[in-house]
């Protein structure tokens, strides 16, 4: 094995700007992409000024539910500062909470818990304040809730149980039951909401490394047509012996780049990837070099090769509903999603049928009686 | 060394070869001469395994050609077109199928099969190289493994007469002294007569045939009747 690494370092040697630039766009396209998905939705999300000075258990878990919100980018500032943000529309809004902010909620005075404060130019105040209006009614109902239960213990001369008991109790059955996450659909309808942006991330990598994969794989037309390659049948390593291992090795660089790529994303950029989502990208990635390894076996001309792979790429982009919409193909042929190579990978799950038929037309190829006989030249 | 036993080639109805059979013995050097078209290709491509014969049947050291991993060990087969990559030195070319071949040789080895043949460029890359050069090459590569037989297809094809001179030395040299068995297509007649213990015509055409005949060549015509 290690002479056929020497051989194919020596025509990667030759090529080597070309073989890497295929290489690695995959993993530099991805990352480029989180990169400016990540500092354009940076920039898009609205500024909110908080002005508070209390540190009570209450008001921190209400700035924690804040800074949850999806597109708000929290700053906190003195009054003064804040006041001055806004008139220069540095802020879209700022809210004031006061001292005491955790006595305000247990007695339920609701009068002054918040201040909020506007520019002539707020467009997002109006969603941003009823959605901290939410946490802190949330949290308000969630004390009287606790009161009420107190006063009946009370009533009944039993040991009650103590507020925090209650509020704790409460926050369980907010979190089983997800009672504020609810997603309309129409009747008879899935939710097709996806779970988070990193889909965005993987259809850049799809698209990226099938087109990579394809340019690179011209090595198998170029090195199989040319007329060195009868020598092969003359050396230790029969033709197909010799394509398998070459495959073999390809593929080890491809899955250590798409590993690296794996790091880079979630150690560089804090991005989450489901570990089944790197499985089902590895086996796409088997998948595809093994059917595209096949597919250049039927080329004699490097350019029948590549008009081939650009036809397919068009083909199988245009059809995976990345860019065009696929939803009424979707619901008249379920099967379409099951029958396309990228339509798994794209929704992070494992292309089983393409994983089997690659891997038996592989396996086929391989012990198939080696066209040792046919002419080369 | 080579036994060849009514072998016969057909490409669809066209008949190449019509039951041929020959033998060449340990250390002979044998030219195979006949017209375009008369199937010397073809025969050498079927003793190489190259391609399939549609009968008969051929041994090569005793072995018969259904040993194919064996019968390809003894062959060093020097293809009609030149098989070199282009964008590597001949350096690299040596040792990239060194490191394929069945047998590990030293640089130095290498270096001085290149040397035997009066190719002196050992870091040149291929692509700059002449016609001859490049020939010279083409069958040192096919002679790394130290093949005990030599199937060579217009080996001097297109060069100049000092290169052809200096591979049909080598050739005769290698014959001589490591008692190495080749079988040698070529149309030039100075080089089959120079060179070679015996000829074999294949072909409907006498011309060769009267030709060697008349230049004292032992001259072997095969049956070769086609349809």
């Amino acid at each position: 094995m290690i002479q056929l690494i020497q051989t194919r370092w020596m025509h990667i040697r030759n090529h080597y700007k070309s073989l890497f630039f295929w290489l690695l766009l995959p993993l530099f396209a991805t990352t480029i992409f989180t990169t400016i998905d990540t500092t354009v939705e940076d920039q898009l999300r609205i500024p909110v000024g908080i002005v508070t000075e209390d540190k009570t258990p209450l008001l921190q878990e209400l700035l924690e539910s804040i800074e949850d919100i999806p597109h708000v980018d929290v700053h906190y500032v003195s009054y003064e500062e804040g006041m001055h943000q806004l008139e220069n529309h540095q802020l879209d809004s700022m809210y004031v909470f006061p001292e005491h902010y955790d006595d305000s909620v247990h007695t339920n005075e609701r009068r002054g818990i918040v201040s909020q404060y506007t520019s002539n130019i707020s467009f997002a105040a109006i969603p941003v304040r009823e959605s901290i209006v939410s946490f802190i009614q949330e949290q308000l109902n969630r004390s009287k809730a606790a009161n009420t239960i107190e006063k009946l213990f009370q009533t009944h001369h039993e040991v009650p149980p103590t507020k925090e008991e209650v509020a704790e109790i409460s926050r369980e059955i907010q979190a089983n039951e997800k009672l504020i996450e609810t997603t309309l659909l129409f009747s008879e309808e899935h939710s097709t909401t996806p779970a988070s942006s990193f889909i965005s991330m993987i259809d850049i990598w799809v698209i990226f490394t099938l087109f990579s994969t394809m340019m690179i794989f011209e090595w198998v037309v170029r090195e199989r047509n040319h007329p060195t390659y009868i020598r092969v049948n003359f050396t230790n390593y029969q033709p197909k012996k010799y394509a398998i291992y070459q495959l073999m090795i390809y593929l080890f660089l491809f899955i250590l780049v798409d590993l690296c790529m794996f790091a880079v994303l979630t150690y560089g950029m804090d991005v989450s990837i489901r570990l089944f989502s790197m499985v089902s990208m590895i086996v796409f990635r088997i998948t595809i070099v093994c059917s595209i390894f096949l597919l250049a076996l039927l080329f004699k001309q490097r350019f029948s090769y590549l008009m081939v792979c650009v036809f397919l790429f068009i083909l199988l982009i245009g059809t995976s509903g990345m860019i065009l919409p696929i939803d009424g193909i979707l619901r008249h042929f379920p099967l379409f999603a099951t029958l396309h190579p990228l339509q798994p990978v794209i929704h992070g799950e494992i292309s089983y049928v393409w994983l089997i038929f690659s891997s038996v037309m592989s396996v086929l190829w391989l012990v198939t009686k080696e066209d040792i006989h046919a002419k080369s030249s | 060394m080579l036994k060849v036993h009514e072998l016969s080639k057909n490409y669809g109805k066209k008949q190449v070869l019509n039951h041929v059979s020959f033998e060449v013995h340990k250390g002979e050097i044998v030219g195979l001469v006949g017209e375009n078209g008369a199937g010397k290709s073809t025969l050498l491509h079927i003793l190489a395994t190259l391609q399939k014969q549609s009968s008969g049947h051929f041994t090569i050291d005793g072995q018969p050609d259904k040993n194919l991993r064996h019968i390809r060990k003894q062959i060093g087969f020097v293809p009609q077109e030149i098989a070199l990559w282009e964008d590597f030195t001949v350096k690299e070319n040596m040792k990239f199928f060194e490191k394929l071949s069945w047998k590990r040789v030293s640089d130095e080895t290498l270096k001085a099969l290149c040397e035997a043949m009066h190719l002196h460029v050992w870091d040149t890359l291929v692509r700059s190289l002449s016609g001859g050069m490049k020939r010279k090459l083409n069958m040192a590569i096919s002679l790394i493994h130290d093949p005990p037989i030599l199937l060579l297809d217009e080996p001097t094809v297109g060069i100049d007469l000092k290169s052809k001179k200096e591979i049909a030395n080598y050739l005769t040299h290698v014959s001589s002294a490591n008692d190495k068995t080749i079988l040698y297509i070529s149309h030039d007649m100075d080089e089959i007569t120079s060179m070679c213990d015996r000829v074999i015509s294949i072909g409907d055409d006498p011309f060769y045939e009267q030709i060697l005949t008349q230049a004292g060549m032992e001259v072997t015509k095969l049956n070769n009747s086609r349809d």
